[in-house]
């Protein structure tokens, strides 16, 4: 069965929006609209795919055999065929994870909470406690951002020209206008407890240390339209550089600007 | 096409026999600033009879692009934003939908309305034949940060649409204690 490409798949996180199909006139009356049936059973465009078979009209992808490909009814290229049907909920499509705000202190028992569809694109993901963040876009491009204002690899910049991921006033900071730029972020804590929150007011602390010392990383992951958050734990003394290295952060050259505006 | 203005309504269906398919585009300019900008949201809410959201999930959004029952996704394209609604699946339940520009609240700056110029939620078949159209009336929006821009609404067992232009100064939090969100 022909894949129908321009319907909406709801049901898959990470596609987002339909292929608009391209501007068309209004429909034309029926009778036009019969009448211009032959011409398409006797247009003869060029197939856009493999062809082995005998058949080599109409075909829009592979033929095996000599079979004639089916025929595109006038009928069906003017009637819209069934929309997207019931959605299920992300609850329903993901592993099972608490919900953000039903965990208040992540850590070994309850390492990992997901962000609703909501809360992980309205206003800033805000994390206080950090000694330094890592970001990594969906281009790879990576960066960090050490409170003390030392900075690696490469800022990306929203078009509401911020960064996507930072560190303000010493609290670690992602733009969720944009979270669909971002692929993870590492905020590594510092001495104090981390706390992270969003615009609902719904937030979760991590223990800067856990129980044997380790010092806490908060590892933030997209997956589709929803961020997960994840305690993970390295050695006390590691430095950024190691902890970028164990989470598998490389962190990109920034171009210079003369470059790019030459 | 017809130009409305904020207050006014029009019988979408019953001057459009035959329309059960419509596509609003939904558009803005900035005034263009080197430094943080606001960034506007365009955002879609199914009320029901007593004009509250039906549920968290019938709020529409770029990152929640379909409703539930799939009656209406965000598409983009050629306005800022473009929102299909397929007025036949939309379930009896809704009985409103209104459609909102809010500035995202980020915490770095989030800004008002106040760099916004040329705002407007435009109506069209779903052939993007412009049958609507609303512009935001220039006037000092430097306190306002989320916008009812329009309206469609159940009426006479079909539907019409109401041009609204109504600000908050208290942003996506007065939206969403106005129509009972969880934001």
């Amino acid at each position: 069965m022909a894949l129908d490409r321009t319907s909406l798949r709801t049901d898959i996180g990470y596609l987002s929006r339909r292929r608009k199909a391209a501007a068309q006139p209004e429909p034309r009356p029926a009778a036009q609209t019969t009448a211009t049936s032959p011409e398409l059973g006797t247009s003869r465009p060029s197939p856009s795919g493999l062809t082995l078979g005998a058949n080599r009209a109409r075909s829009g992808g592979l033929t095996l055999d000599g079979r004639p490909a089916p025929t595109p009814s006038a009928k069906a290229s003017v009637t819209p065929g069934p929309g997207p049907g019931p959605v299920p909920s992300p609850s329903e499509r993901f592993f099972p994870a608490p919900d953000f705000g039903s965990v208040r202190e992540l850590g070994e028992a309850n390492p990992v909470v997901r962000l609703n569809a909501r809360q992980s694109a309205i206003g800033s993901l805000l994390v206080t406690g950090v000694r330094s963040v890592a970001w990594e876009d969906q281009q790879l491009t990576a960066g960090a951002h050490h409170v003390d204002g030392h900075k690696a690899g490469t800022a990306v910049v929203t078009p509401g020209n911020r960064p996507l991921a930072g560190v303000q006033d010493a609290a670690g900071i992602v733009s969720l206008r944009h979270v669909r730029l971002l692929r993870r972020v590492l905020f590594v804590a510092g001495e104090t407890p981390l706390t992270v929150g969003v615009f609902d007011g719904a937030a979760a602390a991590v223990a800067a240390r856990n129980d044997a010392g380790l010092r806490s990383v908060l590892y933030v992951a997209r997956v589709g339209a929803l961020l997960e958050l994840r305690a993970e734990f390295v050695a006390a003394d590691a430095s950024d550089a190691a902890i970028w290295a164990i989470f598998g952060f490389n962190m990109t050259i920034p171009l210079d600007q003369r470059v790019l505006r030459r | 096409m017809a130009s409305m203005v904020a207050g006014s309504n029009a019988a979408l269906t019953a001057e459009n026999p035959g329309l059960d398919k419509v596509l609003l585009g939904i558009g803005w300019d900035m005034v263009p600033s080197r430094g943080p900008q606001a960034e506007l949201v365009p955002m879609v809410i199914m009320c029901g009879t007593d004009g509250r959201a039906i549920s968290d999930d019938h709020l529409i959004f770029f990152n929640q692009i379909a409703s539930p029952d799939g009656s209406i996704s965000f598409a983009g394209a050629e306005d800022q934003e473009q929102i299909d609604v397929d007025l036949t699946r939309v379930p009896e339940s809704v009985h409103k939908i209104a459609v909102l520009l809010y500035v995202d609240p980020e915490v770095r700056g989030p800004g008002t309305f106040g760099a916004v110029k040329n705002a407007y939620l435009r109506v069209a078949t779903d052939q993007n034949r412009e049958l609507l159209r609303f512009t935001v009336p220039r006037g000092n929006l430097d306190k306002i940060n989320a916008m009812i821009l329009g309206e469609l609404y159940r009426h006479a067992g079909g539907w019409k649409f109401r041009a609204l232009g109504q600000g908050y100064e208290a942003g996506l939090a007065a939206v969403a204690a106005d129509f009972k969100l969880r934001l």
